[in-house]
């Protein structure tokens, strides 16, 4: 067993994907991935749809198998820890779409986000999380199958919260998400990295996740077609041409 | 626009070659020929075996008479019907009473069983229609328990705890072979009317109940009414089964209908696969035969029976079914999203004429417990025109459409289409006045193929009943020939054609807001509600979500859109509605909408 502990600043990354080639049956979505987060950073996953970074955030936190590559983090090999492991390891995966426990409260799915952290710590984390959503907090009873579909993609970030990451991973947070939450979603991900937490962040808003992104990863047909350094220094059209350079079927606009 | 020229349009344009050879249409020929081969197949078996092998043979028969019933309500309906060793009680009795009391022809009293046991199959099935998953279980068990409670406490008919002969047949089917050939001709015409449901309209319906019940009503599937009619189906046939039961059992007392035999009916959908027709067929053979391998070993025989059992359940956990598709299942297309082809709209909306007048909310308010969802909104959604309906997170957007669709009842207010009162109406009604809507999560059927999921969309245009497709009568064939080809079209306009055989579930989510939109293109609608559609969308996809949208519009539809893609809204949109805590806040063009100070500072921030 490896020793945790190389993730403040060493040269060794949060988190090292190597070669994950992965898929549903014989249908193969991902073809050799690299990918690394280091603490503290925020990274953005972008790419078409149908480029695989839902799978590739699946095969990471062990939803998905994988049939080549590995997965380091914090030191610890996971390429074939259960989902539950790499939750207890601190690598949390919010879902796509509005994953909430429909017949609890608001409340209770925010208790059971919080299953694995001590019970002192319980109340203390999910009052944080009611900070950054008060709309939450004022719906503490009500069940979770009677919010709209933006309060409960609120709630499903608002989870991620309670289950204190060292890396948590967004899929898609800002859908079904007005404008200005949107930016309030970006913002607790922004004050979660101030914390050093680290971000890896797919979204299909590419600009929106530039703003928050320390660095850059384009995913395109399986493979990775563009990483980039930094984000601010990134131009537009680079990532466009990342996206159809990658042979990805997105045809030009009707 | 004027209204003429898009008439014309529509009567200009007819499907392209391409989209009208869709593949795989289904072919009435195909699925009769193998079920009278594989009857004539099974029928050689006498030749080989002997009697009592054969008697097994009838037993196995007899009991897919009835499995074959109870996979429409279990497998594709989805519903618990446990008990239906209850369905077998009654038609024993029915026929022996009918032939030891009544002195009726054999045949005669097996043809009755269908009255009795669709009568005891709309008995089970109206608790069916309000009582859930373990409920309904326990209520189909109660009465797997009165029927033989029944037949114990009347004893002048049924004999009692002493039971009763069951009928036997003159002539051909006096011998065990005979009766075997009976049991394989009743097993063919079952097979042939079970097969002819599930791949209609009603087999589609059922799987959408199943799978996506709101995505049903949505379509304007008459629930109520489809339900009972496959419970009366599957009664009947469960009963006929009874009656070949008691006389392949020769005589028939309460004890034979036990407990274990309805629990091997429902483990032979389960284990079959369910919303398949194969796997069950096979199932039923399986556990009929199981026993007999195991007997032998005596006291070990209900171990050895519970192994295989389970040997079974962890080899194709799927069941059966979907074990013999992994065998041949090839991987999906590579290449997603070819591109939509709205040019292919009209070919999908056939000739539906498009509303004259508006879709209008006027005063509408709705409560939810205590919360005022929405507070006396006033929203008129015109003929070919986009309207945009923005608004913060819980401002009662999605409320709105639930309610212009009929799946919430306006508490004060006005609906009204084309100048007509339509408050009181619900789903169904809506959906057959040309109202359809997408979901702000796809609610697809995802063991379906995704040409299916589009023909559900055309339910209501298909002529034949019931009964017609059952039968499988012309009009039946022409129904699916129609839906399908107006299905391809559909599934052309957005770019899905090359997945139409492909698993609904093998979709991507964006694909998935796409194969929403072409069910709603198949209910030819007059307006479409689209909730959210551009949530997940990549920026090239929205475009084609754009070229979708306007070209409805240009064919004179009223599109409602529901979303948070400010930019995309104000591109698209005719007219713009902003709610706020369940309010208009604000109402007009784009360009108003976007210089309106209290939308910039509640809404689409700085």
């Amino acid at each position: 067993m490896p020793i945790s502990g190389l993730d403040s600043g060493g040269p060794e990354p949060l988190l090292a994907a190597r070669g994950i080639v992965a898929g549903y049956g014989k249908l193969s979505v991902l073809e050799g991935v690299d990918l690394e987060v280091r603490a503290g950073e925020a990274v953005a996953l972008l790419g078409p749809n149908g480029a695989g970074k839902s799978t590739l955030l699946a095969a990471l936190s062990g939803l998905i198998a994988k049939s080549a590559g590995t997965v380091h983090f914090a030191g610890a090999d996971i390429t074939r820890a259960t989902p539950q492991q790499a939750v207890r390891a601190g690598l949390v995966h919010v879902l796509e779409g509005h994953h909430v426990f429909g017949p609890l409260s608001v409340h209770d799915n925010l208790l059971l986000a919080g299953f694995n952290a001590p019970p002192g710590e319980r109340a203390a984390r999910i009052e944080e999380a009611y900070e950054a959503f008060p709309e939450m907090a004022e719906r503490r009873q009500l069940r979770a199958s009677a919010l709209s579909g933006g309060q409960q993609q609120m709630l499903v970030v608002a989870q991620g919260i309670v289950r204190r990451p060292r890396l948590l991973m967004l899929d898609e947070p800002s859908a079904g998400l007005s404008p200005v939450l949107v930016d309030r979603v970006l913002a607790v991900a922004a004050a979660m990295r101030a914390r050093g937490v680290s971000i890896l962040l797919v979204e299909q808003l590419i600009e929106k996740a530039l703003g928050l992104a320390d660095r850059v990863y384009v995913l395109a047909r399986g493979r990775i077609a563009l990483v980039s350094e930094s984000a601010a220094a990134l131009a537009p059209d680079a990532i466009e041409r990342a996206y159809l350079g990658g042979g990805a079927l997105e045809g030009t606009p009707a | 626009m004027p209204e003429q020229g898009v008439l014309e349009r529509r009567a200009a344009i007819s499907p392209s070659p391409t989209l009208a050879a869709s593949p795989r249409a289904p072919s009435a020929l195909k699925p009769a020929c193998a079920i009278v081969g594989g009857a004539l197949l099974l029928a050689t078996l006498p030749l080989f075996l002997n009697d009592y092998w054969v008697h097994i043979a009838a037993l196995a028969g007899t009991y897919w008479v009835l499995v074959s019933g109870l996979d429409l309500v279990v497998g594709y309906a989805g519903m618990l019907a446990v008990g239906y060793g209850g369905m077998l009680a009654v038609g024993a009795y029915t026929a022996s009473v009918l032939v030891a009391k009544a002195g009726i022809d054999p045949l005669l009293a097996l043809a009755a069983c269908t009255i009795t046991g669709a009568i005891a199959g709309v008995i089970v099935g109206i608790p069916g229609l309000r009582l859930r998953s373990f409920y309904f279980a326990m209520a189909t068990l109660g009465f797997a328990i009165i029927v033989t409670q029944v037949a114990l406490a009347w004893g002048s008919l049924t004999g009692g705890g002493i039971g009763l002969a069951g009928p036997a047949y003159a002539g051909p089917f006096a011998s065990s072979a005979g009766f075997y050939c009976l049991v394989l001709i009743v097993d063919a015409l079952a097979t042939w009317l079970v097969w002819n449901i599930a791949s209609g309209n009603p087999g589609r319906a059922l799987i959408a109940v199943r799978d996506a019940e709101v995505a049903a009503e949505a379509v304007g599937v008459p629930i109520a009414r489809l339900k009972l009619s496959v419970f009366a189906l599957s009664g009947a046939l469960g009963s006929i089964a009874g009656g070949l039961f008691a006389t392949a059992q020769s005589y028939i007392t309460p004890d034979a209908f036990t407990l274990d035999l309805s629990v091997l009916f429902f483990i032979a959908v389960l284990i079959g696969g369910r919303g398949r027709i194969v796997g069950p067929m096979i199932g039923t053979g399986l556990l009929t035969l199981l026993p007999e391998i195991a007997a032998p070993l005596v006291t070990w025989s209900s171990f050895v029976y519970a192994f295989l059992l389970l040997v079974v359940v962890l080899v194709a956990p799927g069941g059966i079914a979907e074990l013999l598709e992994r065998l041949k299942r090839a991987p999906p297309p590579i290449d997603r999203m070819a591109g939509p082809e709205p040019a292919a709209m009209a070919a999908a909306l056939v000739s539906a004429a498009p509303a004259a007048g508006p879709l209008v909310l006027e005063g509408v308010s709705r409560a939810f417990g205590g919360v005022r969802a929405l507070d006396g909104i006033d929203l008129t959604l015109a003929p070919g025109t986009v309207h945009g309906l923005i608004g913060p997170n819980g401002s009662g957007k999605t409320t709105a459409l639930n309610i212009l669709s009929g799946f919430y009842a306006a508490q004060s207010g006005r609906i009204s289409i084309d100048g007509a009162d339509i408050t009181r109406s619900g789903v169904q009604a809506r959906a057959g006045l040309g109202i359809a809507r997408t979901f702000q999560t796809p609610r697809i059927l995802g063991e379906a193929s995704v040409i299916e999921n589009v023909m559900l969309g055309a339910w209501r245009h298909a002529a034949a009943g019931f009964g017609e497709v059952a039968l499988g009568l012309p009009r039946f064939r022409r129904d699916e020939r129609g839906l399908r080809e107006q299905a391809m079209a559909a599934l052309g306009t957005v770019g899905l054609a090359a997945w139409a055989n492909a698993r609904a579930d093998r979709l991507q989510h964006s694909e998935q807001r796409f194969l929403e939109i072409a069910r709603a293109l198949a209910m030819r609608p007059r307006f479409v509600l689209l909730d959210e559609p551009a949530a997940g969308l990549s920026a090239t996809e929205i475009d084609n979500l754009g070229a979708i949208i306007r070209q409805m519009r240009a064919l004179g539809l009223g599109v409602l859109l529901v979303e948070h893609h400010a930019d995309f809204v104000f591109r698209i949109s005719d007219q713009v509605t902003v709610l706020a805590t369940g309010r208009v806040l604000a109402a007009g063009t784009p360009a108003e909408i976007r210089a309106h100070r209290e939308v910039v500072h509640a809404y689409l921030g700085a």
